[in-house]
């Protein structure tokens, strides 16, 4: 794989591309939550202020009716003497006289035909009313002989060209007093008599309607606005500017930078959010130097493979020739030193290329069950006399009941026996001491075995931290492959763990491996599995 | 009969080699190509060949079976620029007479002629072989290395015929140390003598437990008793199981049989 398909596009030019439709999103958002409570509340207030207004208007016909009635009562019982007398005139004069009043629309009297007997209209008198329309329709429409009405029933509201009206027909009923009289004007077998009909306006109601429908219109909308501006204040705090935030933290990412890390400062969901992808980024960053690691190490392979075929030709004419021609110059000649040194530098371009290809091939593991610990002992015995002769203390802190697990007991050695004659190195010529422990913790997949290695030595520093792992990396001058460290990091991923350096200068370095706890060959799933077969 | 046949198709190490080769009193056939060796080995036999092993066309493998079946006394050191263990160990395992990496200098390729003219102008001895040693199963690679596991779950290496009275007397012997990792096909022990430097390839991988302390004050013992007494390192082998079938198991008549070729 190339280094350069294993890391995101960091091109310039996909940042603006990644960041605009990012930031529509984020306000589209925020409007669409905005346009749904404004639909929402609309809807609820809009509802609830129509129902008021309904039961208001209720409420204030009702009064009118109520009025209408005590008006129509009012007039007939007034009335009730003059027309047992049959005095018409009286009867004229009192309802002229009620309904003359400004609250009162109008005021009539008609008989059963429909033919009107009494108006403060004269005009209208003899006219004939349309039974189908007004209210006549209650009784004459029904079919039904006119007896007691109900008072909705009587009532009736329509509009003039001047505004709505409320009628109400007060019919006036055959009573024993009536036939009994002394002008005979109606005879026993009448049931109704006529109808008293009283209109009165409703344009005091219909303004006093407007007005509360436009109050409430008012204070509904400045709930509404009240909510909006709330919702977006919070909504543009609490949602869009940290989101903003994290989508333009993913394009930092996406871009290339995987340092970049969120504050965390809630623990919302948000907050989790921003948490989760701190911790993603940090993984991404550690996944990425992984891959980028072993990238380099297999690229590095190749190469020296190819190197070493390449230049092992010309390098066997410029040995051959030199030792050849070192070998017949005059002992002690000047000649004799140049080719001498030819011979040595020819020899050392060797042993680097040797290096390389040594590195190239690390042997495929050799897995077995394996117990962590006798490796570390083992390890640790084979440099006994090395760290004996330096002056090294070593102290052992190894957990005894660590799980076997399935790795390649030796290539474990040689990363165990790299990284003490490292520390032994780090440590110098005076006295020190270097602390191996074994511990069981707890990871991602299940359990690890946790080596640690660290040593009271001059420490590495910061800038050589990132690169020690490098091949041919070395802070030992001539006396370093520079390949150690590299082989140690090669055989830990091998084995699918990880490997780190925690170090500061003057202060020693510590390496912790973790190594998966595999306890079944059958989990690992590689080729290093044939040579068991 | 000639003396040196040598296959190689870079023009410089080949011409570096015979210049050699001229300079030891040797005479010489130089071959770029598989096909143009085997046209001179039709007419005449050669007292050694040095053979590359990736040549164009057909490869140096097929020149050292050829050689092996049709003159096998005479002994073929197989040269690579692609020096890799597995290289060294097929070539070894098919009979080649030593393994000589690329690059290599005046006293590597001095002392790998030397040893081979030697070896194929020595007679087979009989007897050479201590009772005890002839007693363990030995792996051998190819002439050149052998491994015995012991009871106690170590491998003793030694170096095999191919050293066995064809250092020419005392030499130099530089091993590894106690701790040391030692790689099957890579470089075990080194020996120089007078001008000539000799490797010894390992035939098993792991890790050095011991290193024979005779070697150092008997300075010929290697090259008296390498079966035997003159027995090089003991190892922690990495993968015996696996190592050790891929070596071939000889009795001692055998060795005797096949030691002087």
């Amino acid at each position: 794989m190339a280094i350069g398909a294993t890391r995101p596009p960091g091109t310039p030019g996909s940042r603006p591309r990644l960041a605009a439709p990012a930031g529509r999103s984020s306000g589209r958002i925020s409007r669409q939550v905005i346009l749904a409570v404004v639909v929402a509340s609309t809807l609820v207030f809009g509802l609830s202020s129509y129902l008021i207004l309904k039961g208001q208007r209720r409420a204030l016909i009702s009064q009118v009716e109520h009025q209408a009635h005590l008006v129509s009562e009012t007039i007939k019982s007034s009335t009730r003497y003059a027309m047992l007398l049959n005095r018409r005139e009286d009867v004229h004069q009192i309802i002229d006289t009620i309904g003359r009043q400004g609250e009162i629309h109008q005021v009539r009297i008609f008989n059963k035909e429909g033919q009107v007997i009494y108006s403060p209209e004269k005009s209208l008198l003899g006219e004939f009313v349309d039974k189908q329309t007004e209210a006549c329709y209650a009784c004459h429409a029904a079919d039904q002989p006119l007896e007691r009405l109900s008072r909705p029933q009587r009532t009736r509201i329509f509009r003039n060209t001047d505004g709505r009206r409320l009628g109400i027909i007060n019919p006036i009923y055959n009573e024993p007093s009536c036939w009994q009289a002394a002008c005979h004007a109606h005879v026993e077998s009448q049931s109704v008599l006529g109808i008293l009909d009283v209109t009165l306006p409703l344009a005091e109601v219909d303004r006093q309607f407007a007005v509360n429908g436009r109050r409430a219109a008012l204070l509904s909308g400045a709930a509404i606005l009240t909510i909006v501006v709330i919702l977006w204040l919070f909504f543009h705090q609490r949602v869009v500017k940290p989101v903003a935030r994290l989508l333009e933290a993913t394009t930092v990412v996406a871009a290339g930078d995987l340092e970049h890390q969120l504050p965390v400062r809630r623990n919302d969901e948000l907050g989790l959010l921003q948490h989760s992808f701190n911790d993603m980024t940090r993984r991404l960053a550690a996944a990425q130097s992984q891959i980028y690691q072993s990238d380099k190490l297999a690229s590095l392979g190749r190469l020296a493979a190819g190197v070493a075929h390449e230049i092992n030709n010309p390098l066997t004419g410029v040995l051959v020739n030199s030792s050849f021609l070192h070998r017949r110059a005059a002992d002690g000649s000047e000649e004799q030193k140049d080719l001498e040194t030819i011979v040595h530098e020819t020899k050392r371009c060797r042993e680097i290329v040797k290096g390389m290809l040594d590195f190239a091939r690390q042997a495929p593991l050799k897995r077995t069950t394996v117990d962590i610990n006798g490796v570390v002992e083992r390890a640790l015995k084979i440099v006994d006399n090395q760290l004996a002769v330096k002056n090294i203390k070593v102290t052992q802190a190894l957990r005894d009941d660590l799980p076997a697990t399935y790795a390649d007991a030796n290539q474990i050695v040689q990363v165990l026996i790299n990284l003490l004659v490292n520390a032994a190195d780090d440590i110098g010529p005076g006295a020190g001491e270097i602390y191996v422990g074994t511990e069981l913790q707890a990871v991602e997949q299940g359990q690890a075995i946790e080596i640690k290695v660290a040593d009271n030595g001059g420490g590495i520093a910061e800038q050589d931290l990132g690169r020690i792992f490098e091949p041919f990396f070395t802070t030992k001058d001539q006396q370093g492959t520079g390949l150690g460290l590299a082989v140690v990091w090669g055989i830990v991923q091998e084995h699918g763990g990880s490997i780190k350096v925690d170090s500061r200068v003057g202060r020693g370095a510590t390496f912790t491996i973790l190594l998966p706890v595999i306890s079944t060959p059958g989990v690992v799933g590689g080729g290093d599995q044939a040579t068991h077969a | 009969m000639r003396d040196v046949l040598v296959v190689e198709d870079d023009g410089v190490v080949l011409a570096a080699v015979a210049r050699l080769c001229r300079s030891e009193d040797l005479r010489v056939d130089e071959h770029g190509s598989v096909d143009g060796a085997l046209a001179s080995l039709a007419e005449t036999g050669y007292r050694l060949a040095l053979v590359d092993l990736m040549l164009p066309g057909r490869s140096g493998i097929e020149l050292l079976e050829a050689l092996r079946a049709e003159h096998p006394a005479t002994p073929v050191v197989m040269i690579s620029g692609y020096a890799t263990s597995e290289n060294a160990l097929r070539s070894l395992q098919l009979g080649a007479f030593d393994f000589l990496p690329k690059p290599f200098d005046i006293a590597e390729l001095i002392g790998v002629i030397r040893r081979a003219l030697r070896f194929a102008g020595k007679r087979p001895r009989q007897g050479e072989e201590t009772a005890a040693a002839a007693a363990a199963r030995r792996y051998f690679l190819g002439r050149h290395s052998w491994a015995t596991l012991d009871a106690d779950g170590t491998a003793t290496i030694g170096a095999a015929e191919s050293f066995q009275g064809t250092l020419g007397g005392p030499s130099r012997i530089t091993v590894g140390g106690i701790g040391d990792h030692v790689t099957r096909g890579r470089k075990l022990a080194q020996l120089e003598r007078g001008g000539e430097v000799h490797r010894v390839w390992s035939p098993l991988s792991g890790l050095i437990v011991a290193v024979n302390p005779e070697l150092e004050i008997t300075a010929d013992l290697l090259d008296r008793d390498p079966f035997g007494s003159g027995w090089l390192v003991r190892i922690v082998p990495a993968d015996p199981q696996d190592e050790l079938s891929a070596l071939t198991l000889r009795r001692a008549e055998e060795e005797v049989a096949t030691g002087g070729g």
